[in-house]
């Protein structure tokens, strides 16, 4: 154990993928809790299960984000039972995922509320469209209004919270 | 040449913690956190680290395992070795086989679903073969008292279980050195000392190096080798317990909680009664001196008949007078199906009192304290609260009426500003502009945190926050205010000003009800005491009533306050009477016509 | 919660995960296969037995559903007007109830209607078979699971911890909604800027105590050697027993039964 041979090695093992590790299993975990949370809108109840998704987007680097929110959907799908299918859940997961990034990136090159109006956009108007092969063009429009409020929460509740946490020493 | 190169390596085997220069800077702030910080803790000493709280105790601990600077960014200079591995070059993983770090936060230390999975979580790490985890897994349950718990979920365990299993998850490890931050913050005083008790029956049998982090405690004065005391990132002192703690005036400038016996030691000390060595620091040596001294200075009488007629006619003045604050009829309260948290509480609370509610963990103090401002609604009986029907109320709108800090104040703070926090209350309750505006004034400056008005409430200690959460049900300016374990981890600075506070509120007028496992204080503050044990009311009077007799409260796992029991010892001079507060037993000694107001 | 262990022993409890998950898998295809409503009702009876048989408590599976109910009426609703007819195979389906808009527009069809029946008992036979699978699989076989499936150990382990915390962060969610109603905030503000409104003092903190709670779990993790090695210890070393030979051919035996009777016999369509 006292060899410096072990010790080189010793260094390599990174203490910061241990990080990153934790923070995307507690932020997925907390997209299984956000799901349980019930938001009234006019078009139903709307979970906040991306919100922790984009929030990590902004706050720890777009591939974080990508993969908690991808992995959020699929664990808060799976949880219950896959309601439509499991290939469209993957297929909206990685969908989520590229939004993620897509937010972080015109966070840093335009600011935080372009992000906004684009992750609405992506995650409300460019997701139901991509659901017509499935459900057809009355599929789409029927989804279309329950998406693009339940976007709207989510990223906006995302950029508030981002915003407020950001002048303190957490991230 | 060759006797120096022995002596050195033989220094390198004692030494289990050695220390050099240390200096660290968190990222993004100026002011260094530890500042050439050297220290050496010899194999198989128990050593705690006292110190105000921000004073870097957290912080040097880290260092020691390593996480400083691996996992955390910052400056770190100096050298770090531990059981003679320089820290700078190995890994944490690797280091934890010599070297165990039980944090503060029990909660999330917790890795595995079941205790055992968590117990064997660090094993599996190192590739120990199956059959001496579980071998080692069970020994180690059993260290911690925890044997037999094996298959139990640990989301279900109780606060004091996750804490012993926080350390059994380190213990499992085999490591050579055990550092624990504030392991016992939540835990009732028996189950504290049962913490404690583990620690020394482990170093005894295990030759444990042991560094323990704490605030203050009466139990490990007899059981430490040394105290290390931090001040703002430096070394402050370093000597043996009863050393400190016999000097007052030493703990008082690094914000340590004093003894209450050897408070009244101090007084003899500096009458010239008694030398430096004589302060007593338990309570038979402290009954002990009160004896030696009572004959030469004592203005005492013996226990005279008019006295506690006094008090028992104090207790109870102009009872009509009185308005009913709380009154609970029958209340049961059950969570799930298993047992019922609370068996049939009947209490009355009148307008203006104090009254502290204590109890072992898990005895139903704060399920009973979230039915007074409607958060739980009872499963028969009733809750009336300032004349309203708690289940015919929303919690929202009792909050105009009934204030309810809690323990943790990371809880409730969301805003950019101290400012913006405190007037989320005020705009929920309807208030508006001008009329925010004045209130928040008006509590900044009650609490002294005008100065942190605009700052951001996550770049502030533990204790500011805490004192954030009061302000922040302050503004509504409640009639009732229960406050649920509010000092828990702040020292003792802390605790004096937040007492302070809530007796400022208390004198103007505010019933307060406060949960507390400090028994100390709870006798300090409170005017009345109601013990909860298991669901039930076991106790129910004043101070002097309920801490009379130990044997029964200990049943209740609690603790009289250090004074009660020195005075249940010196009961053939009292006679009946306990004493609480540290003056009374002063005015034993004060000329006769002072005594006992 | 879901994802709980419902300690006991019987047959699925003793059965070897992979059995479990080829087992989940065929319900899954199951339940595919079948557009009928009646066939899933008879799926969901069949899921029904296996939850009886472990025991599962009613209660539970009430605390699950109940939220849902939203999201089942929705879906009927949905699917009853956006199913046109062309899609149906039998003529009976394609038959039009009404139209909801005049002139003919957004018509609800009978097999729109059957079909949304068709997707909540399908809805519910998954939710019975995930939590018949997870109540009855200790995290540890699911993570043995993950490794013989060659899942890169990081990944697996991010996910049994995600999985492990949920109930923690789900006891936080509440406490803080606790704190925040002892202030006097107020959860039930109209409109969309309303609910964001009065949603941000519940998230606000609940990401801040995410944060305090990762940047101390990974002090934890390492400070217990995780990362050490790649690999760990299996606290059991799952093995195939004759019962799970026994489960694999029955559950063949049933798809097979099953592929026969949709595409040979031609029932179960819509
Ligand atoms: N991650 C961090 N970033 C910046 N500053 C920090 C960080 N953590 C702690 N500090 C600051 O470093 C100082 C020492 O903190 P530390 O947690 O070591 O104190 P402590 O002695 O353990 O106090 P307590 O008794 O409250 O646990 C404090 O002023 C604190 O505000
Ligand atoms: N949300 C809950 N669901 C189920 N059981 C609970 C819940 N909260 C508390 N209990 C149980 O009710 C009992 C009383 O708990 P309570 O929190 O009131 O204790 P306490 O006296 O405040 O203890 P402590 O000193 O540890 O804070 C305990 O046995 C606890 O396990
Ligand atoms: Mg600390
Ligand atoms: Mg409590």
């Amino acid at each position: 154990m006292d060899n410096s041979g072990t010790e080189q090695k010793d260094l390599k093992l990174s203490a910061w993928n241990v990080k990153r590790l934790s923070i995307m299993a507690i932020f997925i975990a907390l997209s299984a809790v956000g799901a349980l949370i019930k938001i009234p809108s006019p078009v139903g109840t709307i979970g906040m299960d991306s919100a922790p998704g984009f929030f990590c987007a902004l706050a720890f680097g777009g591939v974080t984000g990508a993969i908690v929110i991808a992995f959020g959907h699929l664990l808060t799908s799976a949880i219950v039972g896959f309601p439509m299918t499991i290939p469209v859940h993957l297929y909206i997961a990685l969908q989520m995922a590229l939004w993620a990034v897509c937010y972080r990136w015109v966070n840093e090159k335009l600011g935080l509320i372009p992000a906004v109006i684009v992750g609405i956009i992506l995650n409300g108007v460019v997701s139901s469209f991509a659901m017509l092969p499935m459900m057809g063009m009355g599929g789409v429009m029927g989804l279309l209004p329950f998406l693009v409020v339940g976007a709207a929460l989510n990223v906006i509740i995302s950029a508030v919270a981002y915003k407020a946490i950001k002048g303190s020493r957490l991230i | 040449m060759k006797t120096v190169k022995t002596v050195e390596t033989i220094k390198c085997i004692e030494n289990a913690i050695e220390l050099i220069n240390i200096s660290y800077c968190y990222p993004h702030v100026e002011e260094p956190c530890l500042k050439n910080v050297s220290l050496t803790v010899q194999k198989g000493k128990f050593m705690v680290l006292m110190g105000s709280t921000g004073a870097g105790k957290t912080t040097l601990s880290l260092c020691l395992n390593g996480l400083i600077p691996q996992l955390m960014e910052g400056k770190l200079t100096g050298q770090v070795s531990v059981a003679g591995k320089n820290v700078g070059k190995t890994a944490v993983q690797s280091l934890s086989k010599v070297l165990g770090l039980v944090l503060q936060d029990p909660e999330t230390q917790i890795i595995g679903r079941t205790v055992e999975e968590d117990t064997a979580f660090g094993p599996r790490n190192f590739l120990v073969p199956l059959d001496e985890i579980k071998q080692r897994v069970d020994q180690t349950l059993a260290k911690v008292r925890l044997k037999g718990y094996n298959h139990r979920l640990t989301e279900e365990l109780s606060g004091g279980e996750k804490q012993r299993l926080a350390i059994a998850g380190v213990l499992v490890m085999e490591p050579e050195i055990l550092i624990l931050d504030e392991p016992t913050s939540e835990l009732d005083p028996i189950g504290r000392s049962e913490i404690y008790q583990t620690l020394a029956d482990l170093r005894r049998k295990k030759d444990l190096t042991i560094l323990l982090v704490e605030h203050s405690s009466e139990e490990l004065i007899h059981k430490a080798d040394e105290v290390v005391v931090l001040n703002q990132g430096e070394v402050a002192w370093r000597g043996i317990p009863t050393e400190l703690f016999r000097n007052l005036p030493l703990l008082r400038k690094w914000g340590i909680k004093p003894l209450p016996v050897s408070q009244l030691g101090w007084d003899f000390y500096e009458k010239g009664w008694i030398s430096f060595a004589e302060i007593p620091l338990d309570i038979p040596s402290a009954a002990g001196v009160i004896r030696a001294l009572l004959p030469k200075y004592g203005h005492w009488q013996g226990p005279a008949a008019g006295q506690s007629k006094d008090r028992l006619l104090k207790q109870e003045p102009f009872l009509s007078e009185k308005t009913i604050s709380v009154q609970v009829s029958d209340l049961i309260h059950q969570y799930n199906s298993d047992q019922p948290a609370l068996r049939g509480i009947n209490l009355t609370i009148e307008a203006g009192e104090f009254v502290a509610l204590i109890g072992q963990n898990g005895a139903g103090k704060t399920t009973l304290a979230k039915h007074f401002n409607g958060l739980l609604k009872p499963t028969s009986g009733e809750v009336i609260v300032e004349g309203m029907n708690t289940s015919q109320y929303d919690t929202s709108d009792l909050a105009k009426t009934i204030g309810y800090v809690f323990q943790n104040p990371d809880h409730q703070i969301f805003s950019a500003t101290v400012e913006k926090e405190l007037e989320f209350g005020l705009k929920n309750a309807g208030f508006k502009g001008q009329a925010i505006k004045e209130r928040v004034e008006q509590v900044l400056q009650y609490t002294g945190l005008e100065k942190y008005r605009s700052v951001h409430p996550f770049s502030l200690g533990k204790g500011e926050r805490q004192m954030i959460a009061v302000a922040s049900i302050l503004v509504l300016k409640p009639k009732l205010l229960i406050i649920d374990e509010p000092t828990t981890g702040s020292d003792w600075t802390g605790v004096q000003t937040m007492m302070a506070l809530i007796h400022k509120l208390h004198a103007a007028g505010t019933t307060i009800i406060m949960i507390s496992h400090d028994m100390d204080l709870v006798a300090q503050y409170a005017k009345r005491i109601i013990v909860l044990k298991d669901g039930e009311v076991f106790r129910d009077g004043t101070p002097q009533d309920v801490f009379a007799n130990e044997q029964i409260l200990l049943d209740s796992a609690i603790v009289p306050p250090q004074l009660c029991r020195l005075s249940s010892q010196l009961k053939d001079i009292l006679g009946s009477e306990t004493f609480i507060q540290s003056s009374e037993f002063t005015a034993l000694f004060e000329s006769g016509e002072k005594s006992r107001c | 919660m879901l994802i709980e262990y419902l300690p006991g022993d019987t047959l699925i409890h003793r059965l070897d995960v992979r059995t479990k998950m080829f087992g989940f898998l065929g319900f899954l295809i199951l339940s595919f296969l079948f557009l009928d409503p009646k066939y899933q009702l008879l799926i969901v009876t069949l899921t029904g037995l296996l939850a009886f048989w472990i025991k599962i408590p009613l209660q539970k599976i009430w605390r699950m559903m109940l939220p849902l109910l939203p999201i089942i009426i929705s879906i009927i609703l949905i699917t009853g007007f956006t199913f046109t007819p062309g899609r149906f195979e039998r003529v009976s389906s394609q038959a039009i109830l009404f139209y909801a808009l005049p002139g003919g527009r957004l018509g609800a069809t009978v097999g729109g209607f059957l079909m949304g029946t068709t997707f909540i008992l399908r809805l519910f036979s998954m939710m019975i078979v995930s939590s018949v699978l997870t109540l009855t699989t200790s995290m540890d076989d699911f993570t043995q699971f993950f490794q013989k499936m060659k899942v890169p150990v990081e990944l697996s382990m991010m996910l049994t911890t995600a999985i492990r915390f949920i109930p923690t962060l789900d006891k936080k969610r509440r406490l803080i909604l606790e704190a925040q109603k002892a202030r006097g905030a107020k959860f039930n503000e109209k409109g969309i800027v309303g609910s964001i409104r009065s949603y941000i003092p519940l998230m606000i903190p609940l990401f801040i105590n995410s944060i305090i709670m990762a940047n101390s779990l990974s002090m934890a993790m390492l400070n217990r050697g995780y990362g050490l090695t790649r690999s760990w210890t299996s606290m059991r070393e799952i093995s195939f027993a004759p019962r799970d030979y026994w489960s694999i051919s029955c559950i063949m035996l049933l798809l097979m039964l099953a592929v026969f009777v949709r595409f040979r016999l031609h029932l179960g369509g819509l």
